[in-house]
């Protein structure tokens, strides 16, 4: 019996252990612009769009576009992929991607559309 | 009406409170305040009907001055939708739970009457009704605007799907019968009815596991069929919220059923129907509160509202926690010894992988709390949730195919051995051909492998059961569907090929053995354009037509991909962009590069804005464009500059001729995103080599998803094998 409890501790205890390493390893940070420069890690970043909303090149299906956050910092972000339907009404945007060079190459985009936050009163 | 509605749920408060008294006196008093109880409980929930009634008349009547109906519908939407918009928002959908759980709370009335419990299982019921009614009259859908706006915001054009019609009230009422299961335990264990209290428990469990169930795949067949990126489940938190609690409602039935059959599992059954329903609180919180708006797409921001949900967390922590602590020593243990060759032991191992799958998706979607509470929000990607089911999804195939080979206590074996001899060898003959087939991923081979085993030894069991009759076989049913579900899954997500391909019009392009044709556009009477797609597969054609449309109400162009099914594969036309065509003798002019036309050279420099000399009211823009005679008859450049008048109506644009009056030159369209182009139309270019029409373009990304059929396979059996399960257990109180 003592055995077989003894068994089932060390599986439970490895799921545990493979959990926590699997969750450590996917894991991605919500960073400000100035320490997604500094470590070369996937983080998230999330910012404000300019009144100027990038570019985007239909042929090669690439956006580029500049993410301001609230320290005033800017960033340079480019995103391969679809520019995504509501991007021009998108105000603030979140990225998730890794800064490498000069430009923070985003995987992923989440945005924000004004009209969800939009006040209640009329 | 909005006072009816706003009084009705005061009223019902107060029935509520009162039913929620009478029941506390009776278990008080050990005196007959039945009647009095039930008669309350019961106007409770007329008042709440009343309430949702008003409701419903207030969006059908369009009375835009409420603001759930204004920011829910408008005037244009059709009848079924709504109805539906009832559910569409937070308020609305908080009253619709609200509704479920007093109507659910009737037949619970009804059964608990003979399980002789009533009092304490209502009273504990109350509790959470009361707790809802609340939070309805906190987060009303009765507010109102001080002015009536003409036309509602209108439903979101998502949700505008027979699948979202039905998937919501399926979740909520999947939540409220996930109530009845935490009135059920503690009412037992104040009563000490440790044991009895499984039967009658087991078919609300199994309901409620349904209604979540189905509500949850409807959400996926919907995801599936309407977002477009060709998957139908994503680990976004909106979803986990209700995936949690769903595990932990799955390892609770069979803990029950192990409890009935073996006298096992009785603490743990306790505790999985308490935190059970703790997990869908736990959910409503994580989503319908502002804490993870940075982290998901889709949750719903309200800051106001996080207070009352967390304290009524704790409140319904606590209470359940004090009855657990306080009783626990009371419940047995049972004391004998599990043979690892027995159906006993196969459970037991489901239902650890169950806790420990719903422990990770837990906290995957709680990581932004947890690592905020430590320093750093952070959250996961989509890849922790992916990785950490590789090995849950093997183990759990394998024990549920060895599940039916063994008997609850014991097997020898030899017997054993016997029984394995046939879906095993299926099960290797099935993965040979998937190595045969091209598949090397050792994962995806493993997971073929292990549900191809669940799938025929539930089959073999479910056959000799249909032979000896009276055996039940919904288990074996669902088990089948849930290794269905998972080579559904693995195949067509591990074997997934998306390309991402241009259609010009009337140009085919071939792939994954299909010819594809664009053949254009075709506007459907409410506005959508249908991008009409041939598909050509040897001699057989079929049209795919998937949609793109602009949503006021989003913003932004949303599309909507179209699947073409066959049994074994599906082919997911996701439509990405458009590009309408230019017609002939019509070109695009890009804002500083020289375009040549036959022997002219035209660049379009800058738009200009004249100060607006004409009386006709609209924006005027200039171009100026500068032209160049080039070849032979060289000439200096030379400036033209052709107007532009934007109106609402489409308006006939003056053309400007040249100096020597070759040509002219007028303006269709002006596009000023960076870096500015304009559409021109030129006539009187004599030389032939003018370019041709440039074709309209639609840019698709085309999947193939092969088995997928196996994934609504898995979840029709799962569903039709509890819903069987449902009618024995309730065939079995009586």
């Amino acid at each position: 019996m003592k055995r077989r409890y003894l068994i089932g501790g060390v599986i439970i205890l490895a799921f545990i252990l493979f959990g926590m390493r699997t969750f450590m390893r996917h894991i991605t940070p919500y960073v400000s612009i100035a320490e997604a420069r500094r470590v070369h890690k996937t983080v998230q970043v999330s910012g404000l769009l300019g009144v100027n909303k990038g570019t985007y090149d239909p042929q090669t299906h690439s956006l580029r576009f500049i993410l301001t956050d609230k320290h005033g910092d800017s960033l340079l972000v480019t995103y391969r992929g679809v520019k995504p339907a509501n991007f021009d009404n998108a105000t603030s945007v979140v990225v998730i991607g890794k800064y490498d060079s000069g430009v923070f190459k985003a995987k992923k985009l989440l945005l924000k559309c004004p009209s969800k936050y939009k006040d209640r009163t009329l | 009406m909005i006072e009816l509605g706003k009084s009705s749920l005061i009223i019902g408060l107060i029935c509520g409170v009162t039913s929620l008294s009478f029941y506390g006196l009776n278990i008080k008093q050990q005196r007959n305040w039945f009647t009095y109880a039930r008669i309350s409980y019961a106007l409770m929930t007329i008042a709440i009907l009343l309430s949702a009634a008003a409701l419903m008349i207030l969006l059908l009547k369009h009375q835009f001055q409420v603001q759930y109906v204004y920011e829910n519908s408008s005037r244009d939407l059709p009848l079924f939708y709504l109805i539906s918009a009832f559910w569409a928002g937070q308020e609305g959908s908080f009253l619709l739970w609200t509704l479920l759980s007093a109507g659910v709370g009737i037949p619970l009335i009804f059964m608990t009457q003979i399980y002789d419990n009533e009092d304490k299982v209502l009273f504990n019921y109350l509790l959470i009704e009361v707790a809802l009614i609340l939070i309805t009259i906190k987060s009303s859908p009765f507010k109102t605007f001080s002015q009536t706006p003409l036309d509602g915001a209108g439903l979101n054009d998502l949700l505008q799907n027979l699948w979202m019609v039905i998937h919501p009230p399926l979740i909520f009422l999947g939540y409220a019968l996930y109530g009845t299961l935490y009135a059920l335990a503690i009412a037992a264990l104040w009563k000490g009815q440790y044991k009895e209290w499984v039967r009658p428990a087991l078919p609300w469990t199994l309901m409620a596991w349904l209604a979540l169930g189905i509500g949850i795949m409807l959400g996926g067949v919907w995801s599936y069929k309407t977002l477009g990126w060709g998957g139908y489940w994503a680990w976004d938190p909106v979803e986990n919220a209700s995936l949690i609690p769903w595990l932990t409602g799955t390892a609770l039935f069979h803990g029950m059923i192990l409890q009935l059959q073996r006298r096992r599992m009785q603490r743990t059954n306790f505790l999985l129907a308490i935190i059970s329903f703790l997990l869908i609180l736990y959910g409503t919180f994580l989503t319908r509160s502002g804490i993870l708006a940075n982290f998901s797409v889709h949750s719903f921001t309200n800051l106001e509202f996080d207070s009352i949900v967390l304290g009524l967390i704790a409140f319904f922590l606590l209470y359940g926690g004090y009855f657990y602590s306080s009783h626990s020593r009371q419940i047995p243990i049972s004391k004998s010894s599990i043979a690892i060759l027995s159906k006993e032991f196969s459970v037991i191992i489901v239902i650890g992988l169950l806790i420990i799958s719903s422990s990770f998706v837990f906290m995957g979607t709680s990581s932004p709390i947890l690592t905020g509470l430590l320093g750093r929000a952070s959250n996961v990607t989509a890849d922790f949730y992916n990785t950490t089911h590789i090995p849950i999804g093997i183990l759990l195939a394998v024990f549920i195919g060895i599940c039916p080979l063994v008997n609850w206590q014991r097997t020898t074996k030899k017997q054993l051995l016997l029984q394995l001899l046939v879906p095993l060898l299926l099960a290797l003959v099935i993965t040979a051909l998937a190595i045969k087939a091209g598949s090397k991923n050792p994962v995806a081979l493993l997971f073929i492998f292990a549900s191809c085993f669940a799938i025929f030894s539930n089959a073999v069991l479910m056959l000799k059961s249909r032979l000896r009759k009276r055996v039940p076989w919904s288990s074996s049913l669902s088990h089948m569907g849930f290794g269905f579900l998972v080579i559904g899954i693995i195949v067509s997500s591990l074997f997934d090929d998306s390309k991402t391909v241009n259609l010009a019009e009337n140009h085919p392009v071939e792939i994954h053995n299909y010819r594809f044709t664009f053949k254009g556009v075709h506007v459907l009477p409410d506005g959508r354009n249908q991008m009409v797609i041939e598909l050509q597969q040897k001699k057989s054609i079929s049209v795919a037509t998937p949609t793109m449309y602009y949503s006021k109400r989003n913003e932004g162009v949303m599309a909507e991909p179209y699947v073409y099914r066959t049994l074994l594969e599906d082919i997911y036309i996701s439509p990405l962009e458009y590009q309408p065509g230019i017609p002939r003798g019509v070109y695009r002019l890009i804002k500083g590069t020289p375009e040549q036309i036959g022997n002219y050279a035209f660049t379009f420099m800058r738009f200009r804005f004249p100060p607006v000399s004409s009386p006709i009211h609209g924006m005027m823009i200039e171009a100026e464009i500068q032209v160049v005679k080039t070849g032979a008859q060289k000439s200096a450049p030379h400036v033209i500059r052709p107007r532009f008048v934007a109106m609402s109506l489409p308006t006939e644009q003056k053309p400007v001729t040249l100096q020597n009056g070759e040509i002219s030159l007028r303006i269709l369209q002006v596009n000023a995103d960076p870096p500015g182009s304009i559409v021109v139309s030129i006539e009187g270019i004599a030389d032939e080599a003018v370019r041709q029409n440039v074709p309209a373009q639609l840019l698709v990304e085309i999947s193939r998803k092969p088995l997928i059929n196996f994934l609504w396979l898995g979840m029709v059996c799962i569903v039709v094998g509890g819903l069987i399960a449902v009618r024995r257990r309730i065939g079995e109180l009586k």
